[in-house]
């Protein structure tokens, strides 16, 4: 047995669904055990811990797929490198418009339920989309007030939904999506929970200016989203919009993070704080999360992707 | 040792920062301790520059051992 290979027996050994998903993964793609074993064997049993929950929701919703989802990972991060490829050679993301994204990618049904599969696994895998979601199951939904109406815009795999609609004190909860392959997924992840009926879910584009929902959200999540669009930041004051007077608004944005439908890019940390506070958005809580074995710093020198995950509020509600 | 793979070894050494290494045909990249797909793709950048080629995400994929390598650089023409 390998170095690598042992290591993760050792550390996932008292987590059975990491565990089951890791073997799955190596099953189909051996020469992922180098990547998996920089991921687990650097993580604390709290990280560990709230891997293993994605980890189990990850095998309700894959069921008897697993082979499957672990090939569409494995075709996902290929489509990954190819981008990161181009972004290293030429400091930018290769598409630039969403409408190039429309017909490339979210037009296209099996290219759409591929990546999503791949998304998904890479919630539990890349340690930057493990700790997203930490924060917002550990920092983000416990804040939110009794009876809070919460909207999720580009729900995608829909576990960060799920967060929300098993939250006892959760009254209302909303997803929007502009891609009808991507709600679908949504709607499917939602059905294998039991929690379909909680949801409602929506296509539709927040840019669109018929939306007449403001100040009726009490909690809104958009995360890993703002990157796919032309216009992130008329969309981010959209969203201040519909926050409710002492509403909360989860942001997550990488910076240098190219993917097949990235189009806008963020190339420093400050770049997204300042984009957050331009249309009128107050910080109240950040964490930056670093790709897959490196440190903050060490991604900022090599220009590597960075999670900014960033609780804000309206910085002044009554004007 | 030919130039090819004294000038592989130099890109290996630089890329993943280790001076013993050796670019014998049977080396495994994908073992080399600092080895990832951000080092990985920084190997294929500095390959291109130094032999003037370009490689597609394709052959980046095929690369596992220094004979993969010289393998992949013949078929660009690009002969030890």
């Amino acid at each position: 047995m390998s170095y690598d290979r042992q290591l993760l027996q050792d550390v996932l050994s008292e987590y059975p669904a990491l565990s089951a998903l890791v073997d799955g993964q190596l099953a189909v793609w051996p020469k992922h055990e180098h990547f998996l074993a920089t991921r687990f064997g650097a993580d604390d049993p709290k990280l560990l811990a709230t891997g293993e929950e994605l980890a189990a929701l990850a095998l309700r919703i894959i069921g008897q797929e697993l082979v499957t989802f672990c090939q569409d990972y494995e075709w996902m991060c290929e489509r990954f490198n190819e981008e990161q490829f181009y972004f290293a050679k030429t400091g930018r993301y290769r598409l630039r418009s969403f409408e190039e994204a429309y017909t490339r990618i979210y037009n296209d049904s099996r290219y759409m339920s591929r990546y999503v599969h791949g998304i998904l696994l890479s919630q539990i895998f890349w340690r930057n989309h493990t700790c997203a979601a930490d924060f917002l199951r550990r920092r983000f939904i416990p804040a939110n007030v009794p009876g809070y109406r919460h909207l999720e815009v580009g729900p995608g795999h829909g576990l960060f939904l799920y967060f929300a609609a098993t939250d006892p004190v959760a009254r209302s909860i909303t997803g929007w999506d502009v891609s009808r392959s991507s709600l679908d997924a949504t709607r499917e992840c939602l059905a294998r929970f039991g929690i379909s009926d909680r949801v409602a879910l929506i296509e539709r584009d927040v840019l669109d200016p018929a939306i007449a929902d403001n100040g009726v959200y009490d909690s809104i999540v958009v995360s890993e989203v703002l990157e796919h669009l032309e216009q992130p930041v008329e969309a981010l004051a959209v969203l201040k919009c519909l926050l409710s007077e002492d509403g909360r608004l989860l942001v997550n944005i990488p910076v240098n993070s190219p993917a097949p439908d990235h189009i806008f890019l963020w190339r420093s940390i400050e770049d997204v704080r300042s984009t957050v506070r331009s249309v009128g958005l107050e910080i109240v809580d950040a964490e930056v999360y670093p790709v897959t074995g490196y440190t903050v710093e060490e991604a900022i020198r090599r220009r590597l992707a960075i999670s900014c995950v960033i609780t804000c509020v309206q910085s002044n509600p009554r004007a | 040792m030919s130039h090819v793979l004294d000038a592989i070894q130099s890109i290996l050494r630089q890329i993943y920062e280790d001076d013993t290494i050796i670019a014998e045909p049977n080396l495994q990249i994908r073992q080399l301790e600092k080895w990832d797909s951000f080092n990985h793709i920084n190997m294929a950048i500095a390959l291109e520059s130094t032999f003037h080629i370009e490689l597609s995400p394709a052959e980046l994929e095929r690369i596992d051992s220094v004979a993969d390598l010289v393998g992949i650089l013949r078929e660009h023409g690009v002969s030890e």
